[in-house]
C-alpha cells in the first residue's frame, strides 16, 4: 500500500479509458449473464415498479378530487382499494427487484472472486514476484468489494432512474402540458447549477483520494516500523508526519464534502421553487378551468419525482466509474498469463527414484539477467547435495528448477534420466517435500498444518510423523496439543518450533526428492539439536538438495557446490574442497578454527 | 483501519446532515399537522412510533449482520493473503485444489451473510413506504368521512397528504442512514479497540536530563513482565563501562526482555535499575534513548534510500558520517559495487536485500548517532563468520558499552563479561575461560556447538 513502488516491481494501474472502460462493462455482463433469467426478471420488475409508481400519485390526485367533489360518492371506496392495491403491488415488485438483484449481483461477485483467486493459483511464480503483496492484496480485496457494493444497487438505480424520468414526463405532458413546462424549467438551472459544483467536488475528491492512499501507506509502514520509532525517539516527527499528512487530508475531504454540500441544498432550492411554480400557475390555470386542485397535488409530487433522479443519475456515473475502474484492475490480472501448461506428451510419474542430473543448465529471468549460467552437477539417489554461496548466486534457482517452479532456458534437468520437461508438473510435485527458510504456517490448528503433507492422514500419522519430526514434545506441552491454533504470521510459537513442523509435514508426505533451504535465523541449541536429528531422519534414503547455511550440513553433503553469479565455481566433498583451498576452504576459514 | 475510519466517515457525514435533520423535519411535519387538523394529525402521531420501531428492529439486525459480513470478509482476505505469502509451498504441495476449495467454502459463506445482510436493508426501504402509503390512504378514508359533516376542509386534506408524504420522504432517508450505520457500526468497534489499547506507563514522567552516559549498568533483583507472564525475575548483574557484555540464553530466556528495559521500551515491574549510579528512571526518556541504539532481532527499514535509511540513526549526519558508519557495519563495500550506491532505494521492507545485508544496514543506522550504548538482540546472526568477527573487533574498539544477545557462542568470544540466562534470570556471569570452567551449563552448550561444528 505504500506509494513508493520497488524499483523491479512492475504497477498495474493504468488510467481507464473509454474503450476499456466498455470492455471492461461487457466483461462484468459476461459473469452476469449466467443467471440471464435473473437479469431480466429485475429489468421487468423495475419497470413494473416503476410504472406503479407513476400509477400511485396519479390516483392519490384522483382520489383527493374525487373526495373533494363529493365525499360520498360510491366510486370512491373502490379508488381507496385501488390505491392501495397499487401501493402494496409496488412493494411487493420493489421487494422481489432487490431481492434477485442482491442474489445476482453477489453471485457474480462470488464467481469473479472464485475465477481470480484459481486463476492466481495457475500464475507462475514470476508473477508474485513482479509485484508488491499489498498491491496485489489492494486489487483483490477492495477492489472486489468496490465492485460489489455498486453493483448491488447501481443496476436498479440506473435504470430506476431513467425509466421514472420518462415515464414522470410522459405522464406530465399527458395531464397538463402547461405545467408540465413549468416544471421543466429547473432542468437547465439544475444542470448549469450541478456542473458549477462538481468542476469544483472533482478536483477535491481527486485530492483526497491523493491523501488517503498517502494516510494509508504511511500508517501502514509506520505501525511495523514501530519498535525503531521509539528506540531511535522519532515519535515527535512521525505524529508531526502524520498530522501533516491528516490535515491535508482534512482539507481535501472538508472542501470535497463543503462542495457536495451544497448540492442538496441547490436541489431542495430547485424543487421549492418549482413547486412554487407549480402552485402558483397551477392555481391561475385551476381558476381559469384548465387544471383540477388533484392535478396540481399530483403535479407537486412528480415535479419531485422528476428531479431527484437526475440527481441520483450523477451520484451514480460517478460510483460506477470508480468500481469500473477497480474491476478494471481485477481483469489485469486475471489476463497474467498462466503457468505453461504441462507439454502434451508429458506423463505422470507415478515413482521417482531420485537420481537427478543437471546438464548445461542456464536460466535467465529476463534476457539480460543470467541467473544460471551452465550448470551441470549429477546426484545419486539418496544422496545430499548442499549448495554453497552468497545471496544470489542462483542457490534457490537450482531448487527452483527441480520442482519446475521455472523451466530452463537451456540445457536439460533430468530426474531418474528423464527430462523433466516430459513429466507432469503435479507427478514431479508429489515426489518433493519441501522445508522453506521462514516455514510457513496456515491459519489452522497444528494437526492441520501438519497434515497439509498429505490431506488424507489419519489423526495416528499426523502424530507419528511430528514424532519423527522431534516435534511431538513440545506440541504436547502447548495447552491445546495438536489442536493450537496457529497465526498465518507465526505468533505463538517460535521459529524453531515452526521449522519442526514443517519438516513433519513432509515426513508425512514422504517423498523421494528432498528440498531444504536452511533458515539463517539463529534458534537456541536444545531447537536446533532437534531440528538436526529430524533432518536425519528425513534425509535418510532420500536425495536431498539443500541450500545450507549451517557447517554441519554442509560437511555431511555427498556432494558440495559453492556457487556465484549463477555459475558453480567449486564443486567435491568438504575434505576436497578444504584441500583445494579455495572459496570454500576460505569460506570455512573463520569457523574451522573455532 | 483505513477503510474503518472511511466507513465512520460516511456516516458521520450523512449523519450531520440526515441523521439530525431528519427528526426535526418529521416533528415539525406533525407539529404543523396538528395545527391543520387534530384528527387527522392523531393518525400520523400513531403511525411514527411505529415507523420507528420498525427501524430499531432492522437497524439492530442490520449492525449483526454487518459484523458477521466484515468477519466473513476478513476470512476471505486472510486466505488471499495466505495464498501469496505461500505460493511456493502451495504449489509444491499440490495443494492448489485444496486451496481452492478452502477459498470456495468461505467465499460461499460470504456471499450467504452478504445477501442476507443486503436482504434485510432492501427490505427495510419498501415496507416502511408500503406503511407510510397506508397512512395515507387511512387519511383520505378519515377525510372522506369528515368533509361532509364540515369537519374538515378539502385544503386542509391536501395540506395533511402533503406532510405524510414529506415525513415518508423523511424515514426513508433515515433507512438509508441506518445501512450506513449498521456498516459504521462494525468498523466502529475495530477502531474502538485499537483506541483501547492501553499506551505504556513511564514509572516516572519528571526524568532529567543526562549529560554523556558512561555506561555503567547495574541491575538489582529486577523483574519484568510482559501482559500476563513474568519473563524476568531477579536479574542481578553489574557491568564497567566500555564493557562489552554478551548474554547467552535460549529463545524464551528473557534476553530481549532484558535489553528492552535498558532504553525503558518496556519498564520493569520491581527491583533497581541503575545507569552511571543513578536511577534509570530518573533520567528523561527522550535523551535517554538518545545516546541508545538497539537493533533489534526483527530488521525494519523504511521505504526510501540507503542513505536515508542510515541518517534515520541520527538527523542531520553528513553523507561522510553515513559511510563512515557503513564501513564500520562492513556493509560499505557492498553498497558501493550497487550502480546507484548509497542512493539505492529500498523496496518495502528491504525486499531487494538479504538477510545480512539488511542486518547490517540496520547496524550501520544504530552506529551513525555514536551511542553511548549499543544494544544488538541477536542481530548478527545472518552474518558469515568472518564478516561478524571483523564487526565486532570494530566495536569492541568503538568507545561504547556494547550489549550483545546470541545463540553461538563463538559470536561472544570478545566479550569482556559474559551473562548466561536461563528461565528468565542470570545464572552465571563470568567471561569465556571463567564460564568454561566453572559453569556447566555453558561448558554443556560450548561442547555441543563444537560438536556440532566440527561435525
Amino acid at each position: 500500500m505504500s506509494a513508493k513502488k520497488h524499483p523491479h516491481q512492475m504497477t498495474l494501474t493504468k488510467p481507464p479509458k473509454a474503450d476499456d472502460m466498455k470492455a471492461t462493462v461487457k466483461r462484468i455482463w459476461s459473469y452476469m449473464i449466467k443467471e440471464k433469467g435473473k437479469f431480466y426478471f429485475v429489468l421487468a420488475a423495475v419497470l413494473i415498479s416503476s410504472l406503479l409508481s407513476f400509477a400511485g400519485p396519479y390516483l392519490l390526485g384522483v382520489a383527493i378530487d374525487a373526495i373533494i367533489a363529493n365525499p360520498e360518492n360510491s366510486r370512491l371506496f373502490s379508488l381507496l382499494i385501488l390505491l392501495a392495491s397499487v401501493y402494496v403491488l409496488q412493494t411487493i415488485f420493489m421487494w422481489l427487484q432487490s431481492y434477485t438483484m442482491i442474489g445476482l449481483s453477489q453471485n457474480t461477485v462470488y464467481r469473479m472472486r472464485e475465477h481470480l483467486f484459481n486463476h492466481l493459483q495457475h500464475l507462475p511464480m514470476s508473477f508474485f514476484q513482479k509485484y508488491q503483496q499489498g498491491e496485489l492484496m489492494s486489487r483483490l480485496t477492495n477492489d472486489m468489494e468496490n465492485v460489489s457494493r455498486t453493483l448491488n444497487s447501481a443496476v436498479i438505480q440506473l435504470v430506476t432512474s431513467v425509466l421514472t424520468i420518462a415515464g414522470t414526463l410522459v405522464i406530465m405532458v399527458v395531464l397538463s402540458p402547461l405545467l408540465t413546462l413549468l416544471t421543466v424549467t429547473v432542468v437547465p438551472l439544475m444542470y448549469y447549477g450541478m456542473k458549477w459544483i462538481t468542476k469544483r467536488t472533482g478536483k477535491y475528491f481527486k485530492e483526497q483520494q491523493k491523501h488517503l492512499g498517502e494516510v494509508n501507506g504511511y500508517s501502514e509502514e509506520m505501525f511495523s516500523g514501530q519498535p525503531i520509532i521509539a528506540m531511535f525517539s522519532k515519535e515527535a516527527d512521525v505524529e508531526e508526519e502524520f498530522s501533516i499528512k491528516n490535515q491535508n487530508l482534512y482539507e481535501s475531504g472538508y472542501w470535497a464534502q463543503v462542495y457536495t454540500g451544497f448540492i442538496p441544498k441547490l436541489m431542495n432550492m430547485l424543487n421549492n421553487f418549482s413547486f412554487a411554480m407549480i402552485v402558483g400557475g397551477g392555481a391561475l390555470l385551476a381558476l381559469n378551468g384548465f387544471v383540477t386542485v388533484g392535478i396540481i397535488v399530483t403535479f407537486t409530487t412528480y415535479s419531485r419525482q422528476f428531479t431527484r433522479p437526475l440527481n441520483d443519475l450523477a451520484n451514480q456515473f460517478n460510483m460506477i466509474l470508480s468500481a469500473v475502474a477497480g474491476a478494471e484492475r481485477v481483469f489485469n490480472i486475471i489476463d497474467e498469463q498462466e503457468e505453461r501448461v504441462d507439454e502434451k506428451d508429458a506423463s505422470y510419474v507415478e515413482e521417482i527414484r531420485g537420481d537427478v542430473s543437471f546438464e548445461n543448465v542456464h536460466f535467465y529471468y529476463k534476457e539480460e539477467e543470467k541467473a544460471l549460467q551452465d550448470v551441470t552437477f549429477h546426484v545419486k539417489q539418496g544422496e545430499t547435495v548442499a549448495l554453497v554461496g552468497p545471496t544470489g548466486a542462483g542457490k534457490t534457482t537450482v531448487v527452483s528448477l527441480l520442482s519446475r517452479f521455472y523451466d530452463v532456458s537451456e540445457g536439460r534437468v533430468l530426474i531418474d534420466g528423464k527430462d523433466t520437461r516430459s513429466m507432469k508438473r503435479e507427478g514431479i510435485r508429489e515426489h518433493t517435500g519441501l522445508v522453506l527458510q521462514d516455514s510457513i504456517m496456515f491459519h489452522a490448528t497444528i494437526r492441520e498444518n501438519i497434515r497439509y503433507g498429505r490431506l488424507e492422514a489419519t489423526d495416528e500419522e499426523v502424530e507419528a510423523a511430528a514424532e519423527a519430526a522431534r516435534a511431538d514434545g513440545f506440541i504436547r506441552q502447548l495447552p491445546h496439543g495438536y489442536d493450537t491454533m496457529l497465526d498465518s504470521d507465526g505468533k505463538g510459537i517460535s521459529q524453531g518450533q515452526r521449522q519442526l513442523l514443517s519438516i513433519a509435514r513432509v515426513i508425512l508426505k514422504n517423498p523421494s526428492l528432498f528440498i531444504l533451504d536452511e533458515a539463517t535465523s539463529s534458534i537456541d541449541t536444545v531447537t536446533e539439536a532437534k531440528i538436526n536429528e529430524a533432518l536425519q531422519t528425513l534425509m535418510q534414503g532420500r536425495t536431498s538438495f539443500v541450500i545450507a547455511h549451517r557447517l554441519n550440513t554442509i560437511r555431511q553433503a555427498d556432494l558440495i557446490l559453492v556457487m556465484e553469479h549463477g555459475r558453480v565455481v567449486e564443486r567435491g566433498n568438504h575434505r576436497e574442497l578444504v584441500a583445494y583451498g579455495g572459496k570454500y576452504a576460505e569460506l570455512m576459514g573463520k569457523q574451522a578454527a573455532f | 483501519m483505513t477503510t474503518d475510519t472511511v466507513q465512520i466517515q460516511n456516516f458521520l457525514f450523512l449523519f450531520t446532515r440526515i441523521g439530525l435533520r431528519a427528526p426535526l423535519f418529521i416533528i415539525f411535519s406533525l407539529v404543523m399537522a396538528f395545527t391543520v387538523h387534530t384528527g387527522m394529525a392523531l393518525i400520523l402521531l400513531i403511525a411514527t412510533p411505529v415507523m420507528a420501531g420498525f427501524m430499531f428492529f432492522v437497524s439492530v439486525k442490520g449492525v449483526r449482520l454487518f459484523r458477521l459480513v466484515q468477519h466473513k470478509l476478513d476470512g476471505v482476505n486472510r486466505i488471499i493473503r495466505e495464498n501469496l505469502t505461500a505460493i511456493r509451498v502451495i504449489k509444491g504441495f499440490n495443494r492448489t485444489s485444496h486451496e481452492e476449495e478452502r477459498f470456495h467454502d468461505i467465499n460461499d459463506s460470504l456471499r450467504h451473510t452478504n445477501k442476507q445482510a443486503l436482504w434485510l436493508m432492501e427490505f427495510a426501504m419498501p415496507t416502511l413506504m408500503l406503511l407510510m402509503n397506508i397512512v395515507i390512504i387511512l387519511l383520505l378514508v378519515f377525510g372522506a368521512g369528515e368533509l361532509p359533516t364540515g369537519g374538515a376542509e378539502p385544503g386542509e386534506l391536501v395540506a395533511i397528504v402533503n406532510y405524510a408524504t414529506r415525513m415518508m420522504v423523511n424515514f426513508s432517508m433515515f433507512t438509508f442512514l441506518i445501512m450506513v450505520f449498521s456498516r459504521g457500526q462494525a468498523s466502529s468497534d475495530r477502531i474502538a479497540k485499537v483506541l483501547k489499547e492501553e499506551t505504556p506507563v513511564f514509572l516516572d514522567e519528571e526524568g532529567k536530563e543526562t549529560s554523556s552516559l558512561k555506561g555503567e549498568l547495574e541491575f538489582r533483583k529486577v523483574s519484568a513482565r510482559r501482559g500476563e507472564e513474568r519473563v524476568l525475575n531477579h536479574v542481578t548483574f553489574h557491568n564497567h563501562p566500555g564493557d562489552m557484555v554478551g548474554i547467552l540464553g535460549e529463545t524464551g530466556a528473557g534476553k530481549s526482555t532484558l535489553l528492552h528495559l535498558i532504553p525503558r521500551l518496556l519498564e520493569r515491574e520491581a527491583g533497581e535499575i541503575l545507569l552511571d549510579g543513578q536511577s534509570l528512571e530518573r533520567l528523561d526518556v527522550y535523551h535517554l534513548r538518545r545516546q541508545i541504539s538497539l537493533v533489534p532481532q526483527e530488521v525494519h527499514l523504511f521505504s526510501g534510500t540507503i542513505r536515508e535509511n542510515i541518517r534515520f540513526g541520527k538527523p542531520g549526519a553528513s553523507d561522510e558520517e553515513v559511510e563512515r558508519a557503513a564501513e564500520k557495519a562492513q556493509i560499505h563495500e557492498f553498497v558501493t559495487t550497487l550502480p546507484e550506491g548509497y542512493d539505492t532505494k529500498i523496496g518495502q521492507k528491504g525486499v531487494n536485500f538479504s538477510g545480512g545485508q539488511k542486518q547490517r544496514l540496520s547496524i550501520a543506522r544504530a552506529l551513525v548517532r555514536h551511542p553511548r550504548i549499543l544494544i544488538l538482540d541477536d542481530s548478527t546472526s545472518a552474518l558469515d563468520a568472518n564478516t561478524e568477527a571483523k564487526l565486532l573487533s570494530i566495536l569492541q574498539r568503538e568507545e561504547c558499552t556494547v550489549f550483545m544477545t546470541a545463540q553461538k557462542i563463538s559470536s561472544l568470544l570478545e566479550a569482556d563479561r559474559i551473562l548466561v540466562m536461563q528461565e528468565g534470570t542470570v545464572t552465571a556471569e563470568g567471561t569465556h575461560r571463567e564460564l568454561l570452567r566453572g559453569n556447566d551449563y555453558y561448558r554443556s552448550v560450548y561442547d555441543s556447538q563444537r560438536e556440532e561444528e566440527s561435525g
